[in-house]
C-alpha cells in the first residue's frame, strides 16, 4: 500500500459518517461545571494540608511535650468558605455587601459626578508622582460600574485607568476605589488557598499597618491577557471599610500583545502601595 | 473561564467536533468510542483554553486527541479488547456499483489494516497522511523525534501492506501500481 492509497482509503472510511451523537455545547457546559468543582476540591485539599502542616509543626515549635498542659488535638478545620472572622473591619457594614448575586443584571455605568471627575484627574497626577520616569501619563478611562440594581445614588465603586509609557513601551495601571461596606471579601480570604484564584496566583501577602488598616499584595495570572502574563495588585483595606486597589501588568491591557511581554510589572509593589494608600482616593466626602 | 473565552471555545467546539471525530474514528475504528474521545478531548481543551494560542488551537486539539487516545489504549480494559475494524453499514452516493464496491472494499481493508497496526504507528499514519501534518508537528504531538516519526511511518505502511496482503492479496498489487 502506498501513501496515496492510504489517503484515499482513509477518506472512504470516514465518508459515510453518522451524524454527531453529542451536542458540543453540552460538553462545554459540563466541562465548565467540572472545572468549578475541581477548583473547589483543590482549594479544600490545600486548606486541609495547610492545617495538617500546622498541627505537625506546633509540638516541635513548643519544644518538649509538657505533660501538665493539655494541647488541643487539632485546631478547628475550616474547609469551606464561611463567615470571615476578621470581618467586619471598623466602618464596614456587613449587612450591605455588594450584591454579587445580582451579577446577571448589569445596569449601565453611572455618569461621573464632579467628585469622581476630580478623582480621575488626581489618579493621573498620583501615577506621575509615584513613577516620575514615565512619559505620556494620562487618564485612559474612568467609570462607575454598577452591578445589580443600584439602591442608592451613592457611588459604590469608581474605576480609573491611567496610561503611561516607560522604557519598555505603553501600558496602564488601574485604580479601583470601593466605597465603605461594598467589599464583602476580607483581606485573609483573598490569600486563602480556596479563594478561587489559587490556581493562577503566584504570590499573596497580607500586611497589617500601624493605623489598623491592611494591605494585601498579590501577583497572579490575569483573567484576560497573553500567555505567561502577570498582574500585580495591591489592595488597601482601610479602617473606615473602604478599599482602594491598584494593579499593574507585564503587558499592555489596551493591546494584549503577547510579543510585548515585560519581565516585571510596570509598577512595583511599593509604587502601587503608595497609590492605594493615597488618602485622596476616597468616595466619601 | 471568562465569558469571551468560553464563547470562543464554544465556537471552536462546534466547528471542530466533526473533524476531530473523523480523526478519532481512524484511530479507534469505532464511531461511539470516537465520540467519547472527542468529548474527553474537548473537556481537556476547555481547561487549557485560556493558555492556548489562537494560531495553534487546531494543532493543540489534534495533539490532545492523540494523547487522549493513547491514554485510552493504556487502560487495562482496552488492552484486553481486540478491535476488528468492523465498519457500520452506510450508504454510498456513488451511482456506479463497481466504483461503490471498490470504495467499500478499500474502506474495509484500510480500517481492518489500521486496526491491526500498533497504536503509535497508527497515530503517526493518521497524523501524517490524514491530517497532513509535517514530520516535525507529528513528532511534537507524539513527543518523539522526527527520526522516530519517519521510521514509525515507514514501518506502519509496511505493516499495512502486510495486513492487506493477508486479507486481500490482489489489493496490494493495485496499490503498488498506483505508486509506480
Amino acid at each position: 500500500m502506498d501513501e496515496r492509497t492510504l489517503r484515499e482509503g482513509m477518506r472512504d472510511a470516514v465518508g459515510g459518517e453518522p451524524p454527531l451523537g453529542f451536542d458540543p455545547d453540552q460538553v462545554v457546559d459540563k466541562a465548565g461545571r467540572e472545572q468549578r468543582k475541581r477548583r473547589a476540591m483543590v482549594g479544600t485539599g490545600l486548606a486541609t494540608l495547610v492545617v495538617l502542616a500546622g498541627v505537625a509543626t506546633i509540638p516541635g515549635a513548643l519544644g518538649a511535650y509538657d505533660q501538665r498542659s493539655v494541647t488541643p488535638a487539632a485546631p478547628v478545620v475550616e474547609t469551606s468558605p464561611s463567615k470571615d472572622e476578621d470581618l467586619p473591619l471598623p466602618g464596614m457594614d456587613p449587612a450591605e455587601p455588594e450584591k454579587e448575586s445580582g451579577a446577571e443584571i448589569n445596569y449601565p455605568e453611572k455618569k461621573l459626578g464632579p467628585h469622581e471627575k476630580s478623582l480621575a484627574q488626581h489618579a493621573g497626577k498620583a501615577v506621575a508622582e509615584v513613577a516620575p520616569n514615565m512619559d505620556d501619563v494620562h487618564v485612559v478611562h474612568s467609570s462607575i460600574p454598577v452591578r445589580g440594581k443600584p439602591e442608592t445614588d451613592k457611588t459604590r465603586r469608581l474605576e480609573i485607568t491611567v496610561g503611561f509609557t516607560d522604557e519598555v513601551g505603553p501600558t496602564s495601571t488601574m485604580v479601583s476605589i470601593h466605597a465603605p461596606g461594598t467589599v464583602s471579601e476580607s483581606p485573609s480570604r483573598i490569600c486563602a488557598p480556596d479563594s478561587g484564584d489559587e490556581l493562577t496566583r503566584r504570590q499573596c501577602r497580607v500586611i497589617s499597618q500601624e493605623d489598623g488598616s491592611t494591605l494585601v499584595s498579590s501577583l497572579a495570572a490575569p483573567d484576560e491577557g497573553p500567555r505567561g502574563a502577570l498582574v500585580r495588585t495591591v489592595r488597601h483595606f482601610r479602617t473606615n471599610g473602604a478599599v482602594v486597589q491598584a494593579s499593574a501588568y507585564t503587558f499592555n491591557p489596551q493591546q494584549l500583545d503577547p510579543s510585548k511581554l515585560r519581565r516585571e510589572t510596570a509598577l512595583t509593589d511599593e509604587q502601587l502601595t503608595e497609590l492605594v494608600t493615597d488618602p485622596a482616593f476616597t468616595l466619601t466626602e | 473561564m471568562r465569558t469571551q473565552h468560553e464563547e470562543s471555545f464554544r465556537v471552536f467546539a462546534r466547528d471542530q467536533a466533526a473533524a476531530l471525530r473523523r480523526s478519532a474514528y481512524l484511530l479507534c475504528g469505532d464511531w461511539h468510542l470516537a465520540e467519547d474521545l472527542v468529548q474527553t478531548t474537548l473537556t481537556k481543551l476547555y481547561r487549557a483554553w485560556r493558555r492556548v494560542d489562537e494560531k495553534t488551537q487546531e494543532a493543540y486539539a489534534r495533539k490532545t486527541l492523540m494523547r487522549t487516545w493513547l491514554d485510552e489504549r493504556r487502560k487495562p480494559w482496552r488492552r484486553a479488547e481486540s478491535r476488528d475494524g468492523v465498519v457500520p453499514d452506510t450508504g454510498d452516493s456513488e451511482s456506479d456499483p463497481a466504483v461503490a464496491g471498490q470504495r467499500a472494499r478499500t474502506r474495509n481493508l484500510v480500517l481492518r489494516a489500521l486496526a491491526e497496526v500498533p497504536p503509535r504507528q497508527r497515530a503517526v499514519l493518521v497524523l501524517r497522511y490524514w491530517e497532513d501534518l509535517p514530520t516535525a508537528e507529528v513528532a511534537a504531538a507524539l513527543r518523539c523525534s522526527e527520526g522516530t516519526v519517519k521510521s514509525q511511518a515507514s514501518r506502519g505502511l509496511q505493516n499495512l501492506r502486510g495486513v492487506i496482503a493477508q486479507h486481500d492479496p490482489d489489493y496490494v498489487g493495485v496499490g503498488a501500481e498506483g505508486t509506480a
